[in-house]
C-alpha cells in the first residue's frame, strides 16, 4: 500500500504574539500526534520578584508583557491590598476599571483589525489588508490609540504604565483632561458599533466544540477589574480556592505550563466571559448583541472576534459612565502598610484569568510569588481545539490549508506566548 | 524628528540623539519627539505633509556600533524585525503607506548597534554608542539647517546674512 507522508513546516506561527510552532502527525488519514509547543525563553519573573519590597511589584510585573501590563499590575494589586492595613479610598476602585478598560479597548481593537481580520477577509498580512480595507484599519488604530489614552491618563505612559501603586494612584487625573477625553469615547461608540456588526457579518467557519467556560462574575457588574470565579461546571471559587481546583504541570518542547480544571482542558477568555456575563451587559450593548444574532452560550470559538468587538463597546461604554461621574479627589490616599501573610488576586485580563499569589514577609518583603497567565491556562484547549477543528476540516486537505486552519484557530485565543512562560512552525508527518 | 527606542541599553540610541538635539537652536518648523517602542502607534505620528526623520537602533555585525545610515523601507522590510510583538517598523511603516499616511518626504536613519547591545539590565548607553550618536546629532543639526536655509532662498524670505534668518553658523548648545 502506498504510504502519504506529509511534512508541514510552519516556520513559526504568525500573528501571535511571541513564538510557538506546532507539529502533526497523520497516519492513513488519522491524526495521531498534535503537539503546540512554545519557545519563549522563561521569564523567571516569580523568582526574581522573591526578596523585593512588595511595593515594587506593580512596577515589576507591568513588565511582563507590553500589551497587558495593567491586567498583571492589577491581579497583584487585589492580591497585596488584601492585606493593607487601610481600605482603598473610595474613588479608586471606579478608575481600576477605567484604567483595565484601556487596556481591552487597545489589546482587543489591535488584535480585531491586525491579527484576526486579515483571517476572515483573505489576506496573509494586516499590511495586505490595509490596501484594500483602509477604513477597517483605521478604525482599529483610532480605537487602540484611544485605549492607549486612556492608559496614558492614570498610568503615565502606555507602554508599561508607571501610575498604579499599593493604596490606588500616584496622581488622579486633572480635571481638564477628562472633558477632550469624553469626546473621543463618544465618538468612538458608533465606530465600535459598526465593528461589532462588521464581525457579526463575516462568514466565520462553523465549528461547535465541547468546552468548560471560566470566567469572573460580578453581582452589579461585567467583571473585569475583579470578581468571583465561576465555572460552567457550576463551581464558584475566590482567589484563595483557585489552586485546590486548577493545577498546572510541565510538558516537553515548551517553556510554559498548561493548566487543567480537575484534570480538564478549559477556556479563558472573551468568549468564556461572554458564555457566563452575557445578561451583565449593560442595556445598549445587549441591543448590539441580538443584533448580532449570536445564540449564548456560544461553543464556536470563532464567535471569539464578536466577543472581543462586543467587550470593546461595553468598554468605552463603562469609560465614559466612570469619566462623566468623576470628581477630582482632595487626596490621593496614604501608600498603606501591609501586613505578612499569604496573598491572592484574579483579574480578567484582555486575553482571559490572571491569578497571583504572594507570599509576604515581615518588612513587607516577598518571600514567594506565582502568577498563572491566561495564555498557558488555554494551552491544553487550545490542542483539543486544533485536534478537533483539523479533523473536522480534513485531513487530507493539502498541507497550505491546514496550515492556515491550524494558525486560525489559535488566534481565536489570541495568545500572548510571551506572558505565557512564567515560565508556526507547523510539522506533519503523514504515514 | 523622530526618536524611537526603548530604555536598555543602546536601544537608547534614538532616544539620545533627539535629547541631544534639544540642546541644539533649531529651525522654529522642527519638532523633536522620543517613542518608547510605539509599534503601530507610530502611526499616530506620521502624515503625508510632514516630513519626518526617524531615528531607531538596528541590530547589526555588518557595521561598527556607532556608525549610520540612511536606511530605505525596502531595506527594512528585509530586516529580521525585533520585536517580540510582531509589529515593529518596518511592518508601521509598510502599514502607514498602504493606508497613504506614509510622508511624502521621510528620511530612516538606522544606528548601528551590536546584537545584545540593549539588555534589559542595562540603562546606560555604552562609549562607542554615546560617540556615535553625538556625530549623528551633529550631523543631523547641520541638515536641518541647510534644508531651512534652503527653503528660506527659496521662498525669498531670507537667506544667508539677511535679517530674520537662522544664521547658519549659530550652532549654540544651551
Amino acid at each position: 500500500m502506498t504510504e502519504r507522508r506529509i511534512r508541514i513546516d510552519v516556520p513559526a506561527l504568525t500573528r501571535v504574539e511571541g513564538e510557538g510552532s506546532l507539529r502533526l502527525k497523520v497516519v492513513d488519514g488519522q491524526l495521531v500526534e498534535l503537539g503546540l509547543s512554545i519557545f519563549e525563553p522563561p521569564r523567571y519573573f516569580e523568582k526574581f520578584l522573591e526578596g523585593r519590597d512588595a511595593h515594587e511589584v506593580v512596577d515589576i510585573v507591568a513588565r511582563i508583557c507590553g500589551i497587558c501590563p495593567i491586567a498583571y499590575q492589577v491581579s497583584a494589586l487585589n492580591a497585596l491590598e488584601s492585606l493593607a492595613t487601610e481600605p482603598l479610598p473610595h474613588w479608586v476602585p471606579n478608575l481600576r476599571r477605567l484604567f483595565y478598560c484601556g487596556e481591552w479597548l487597545q489589546s482587543h481593537a489591535l488584535h480585531i483589525h491586525l491579527l484576526a481580520l486579515p483571517d476572515f477577509l483573505g489576506f496573509d498580512s494586516a499590511i495586505a489588508m490595509a490596501e484594500k480595507h483602509p477604513e477597517a484599519v483605521r478604525r482599529g488604530m483610532q480605537l487602540q490609540a484611544l485605549g492607549n489614552e486612556l492608559i496614558r491618563l492614570l498610568g503615565g505612559r502606555s507602554v508599561h504604565p508607571v501610575g498604579a501603586r499599593i493604596g490606588g494612584f500616584h496622581r488622579a487625573p486633572e480635571p481638564e483632561q477628562i472633558g477632550p477625553l469624553l469626546d473621543k469615547l463618544r465618538e468612538a461608540q458608533p465606530l465600535a458599533r459598526d465593528l461589532t456588526a462588521f464581525c457579526a457579518g463575516l462568514k466565520l467557519p462553523d465549528d461547535p466544540q465541547d468546552f468548560i467556560s471560566i470566567a469572573l462574575t460580578h453581582p452589579d457588574r461585567y467583571a473585569i477589574e475583579n470578581g468571583q470565579l465561576i465555572t460552567s461546571t457550576g463551581l464558584k471559587l475566590s482567589a484563595e480556592q483557585f489552586e485546590q481546583h486548577f493545577h498546572e504541570h510541565h510538558k516537553p518542547d515548551s517553556t510554559a505550563l498548561w493548566s487543567d480544571l480537575n484534570g480538564e482542558p478549559y477556556l479563558t477568555g472573551p468568549l468564556a466571559r461572554l458564555n457566563i456575563n452575557y445578561q451583565q451587559l449593560p442595556p445598549v450593548i445587549q441591543q448590539s448583541l441580538t443584533a448580532t444574532g449570536l445564540q449564548l452560550p456560544s461553543n464556536n470559538m470563532f464567535h471569539s472576534l464578536i466577543a472581543r468587538a462586543l467587550e470593546i463597546e461595553l468598554v468605552i461604554h463603562e469609560a465614559i459612565d466612570i469619566l462623566q461621574a468623576y470628581q477630582y479627589p482632595t487626596d490621593t490616599g496614604p501608600q498603606p502598610k501591609l501586613s505578612a501573610g499569604v496573598c491572592f488576586g484574579m483579574s480578567e485580563a484582555p486575553r482571559g484569568l490572571l491569578w497571583h499569589r504572594y507570599e509576604v514577609g515581615h518588612g513587607q518583603l516577598i518571600k514567594a510569588a506565582r502568577i498563572v497567565p491566561p495564555t498557558s491556562q488555554n494551552q491544553a484547549r487550545i490542542e483539543a481545539d486544533l485536534h478537533r477543528s483539523l479533523i473536522a476540516f480534513g485531513l487530507n486537505r493539502d498541507e497550505e490549508a491546514l496550515r492556515l486552519r491550524a494558525e486560525q484557530v489559535i488566534r481565536n485565543y489570541d495568545p500572548c506566548i510571551s506572558c505565557a512562560t512564567h515560565f508556526l512552525k507547523l510539522d506533519v508527518i503523514r504515514s | 524628528m523622530i526618536g524611537i527606542g526603548s530604555p536598555f541599553g543602546d536601544d537608547r540610541a534614538g532616544w539620545a540623539v533627539i535629547e541631544q538635539l534639544e540642546q541644539w537652536t533649531l529651525p522654529a518648523d522642527v519638532s523633536l519627539l522620543k517613542l518608547d517602542r510605539p509599534g503601530p502607534a507610530l502611526l499616530d505620528w506620521l502624515n503625508r505633509d510632514t516630513n519626518t526623520v526617524l531615528i531607531d537602533a538596528v541590530q547589526t555585525s555588518n557595521h561598527p556600533c556607532g556608525h549610520w545610515m540612511e536606511l530605505s523601507l525596502e531595506q527594512l522590510d528585509h530586516s529580521n524585525d525585533l520585536s517580540s510583538h510582531g509589529f515593529g517598523l518596518a511592518q508601521t511603516l509598510a502599514l502607514a503607506r498602504a493606508l497613504g499616511q506614509l510622508p511624502q518626504q521621510y528620511r530612516l536613519i538606522g544606528f548601528c548597534i551590536p546584537p545584545g547591545a540593549s539588555p534589559p539590565a542595562q540603562s546606560d548607553l555604552s562609549v562607542a554608542a554615546a560617540a556615535g550618536i553625538t556625530q549623528l546629532t551633529a550631523w543631523l543639526a547641520e541638515q536641518l539647517e541647510a534644508t531651512s536655509a534652503q527653503s528660506q532662498t527659496a521662498t525669498g524670505s531670507g537667506g544667508v546674512g539677511s535679517i530674520g534668518s537662522s544664521s547658519r553658523s549659530d550652532r549654540s548648545r544651551r
